[in-house]
């Protein structure tokens, strides 16, 4: 249908039965968290939470204001566990959906206050010598950009090239279908494009 | 929206698209939090949880 893809998907049979596995233990794990067992939950923790760090990274661009929403993003989730609903979607996208909506909010207020921060590029990737500053452009601009979309195609385009999620993930994360959500990337890359020739 | 709606609308501008997409990069695989910061939320969360569970069954 599309080539838009990040990558292509592995679909081997062992692979597939160890995503299941995989799945089935963390079903274990998080029912357990949801019984307030804390070890349970700090096994989550152990999982994902490099990927949260990241997901947030990518937003701010600071890595303090990023390991602050992280922290803020698995304090929420334990206060809500308990109303986690498991929709067919890894658990790490339930503490994305936490993730993403902090880290807008809180860009939000922030932007009140002042202009969007100017320190995008980390001290740890612009202290990599081999990255050229028109890279460090690139991917400042993209990412001014990609903050501009709504709300809704910002997660879309977030989940699908930053999380490299395929279109039934995203789906499951954002509550639509997968026709819709190729119809909101679709739209959001659109959208970047026109942003990006401004 | 039908199924071949959505495959015109994406067939359309792919070429366009595929560009803008290729831009959108995941981050270097050296961003990750502070090995110190890692420790101290873990231990932080295993702190809170047990006052979060008085708390809410005092509620």
């Amino acid at each position: 249908m599309t080539t838009v893809s990040p990558r292509p998907n592995p679909d081997t049979n062992g692979h597939l039965r160890e995503v299941k596995r995989d799945r089935e233990e963390e079903r274990l794990l998080v029912e357990r968290a949801i019984g307030r067992d804390q070890s349970a939950f700090a096994e989550l923790y152990d999982q994902h939470v490099v990927r949260i760090y990241r997901h947030i990274f990518y937003l701010v661009g600071d890595s303090r204001e990023a390991e602050d929403l992280t922290a803020q993003t698995f304090l929420k989730a334990w206060e809500a566990i308990d109303r986690y609903k498991e929709r067919g979607a890894p658990f790490v996208a339930w503490l994305l959906r936490i993730a993403h909506n902090l880290t807008v909010s809180y860009l939000r207020s922030k932007r009140e206050h002042s202009a969007l921060d100017e320190g995008f590029v980390d001290s740890k990737r612009a202290g990599n010598p081999e990255e050229s500053l028109e890279q460090a452009n690139d991917e400042r601009s993209v990412r001014d950009a990609v903050l501009r979309l709504r709300d809704e195609q910002r997660q879309v385009i977030m989940l699908r090239f930053v999380e490299e999620m395929d279109y039934r993930e995203v789906a499951a994360v954002i509550g639509k279908s997968v026709p819709a959500v190729r119809v909101i990337q679709h739209r959001a890359l659109g959208n970047l494009r026109k942003i990006m020739q401004e | 929206m039908n199924s071949e709606h959505v495959k015109h609308l994406i067939a359309e501008a792919a070429p366009e698209l595929e560009v803008v997409a290729a831009k959108i990069r995941p981050l270097p695989e050296n961003v990750i939090p502070s090995d110190e910061f890692l420790k101290r939320t873990r231990l932080r969360l295993l702190q809170l949880a047990p006052k979060d569970t008085e708390s809410r069954q005092a509620a």
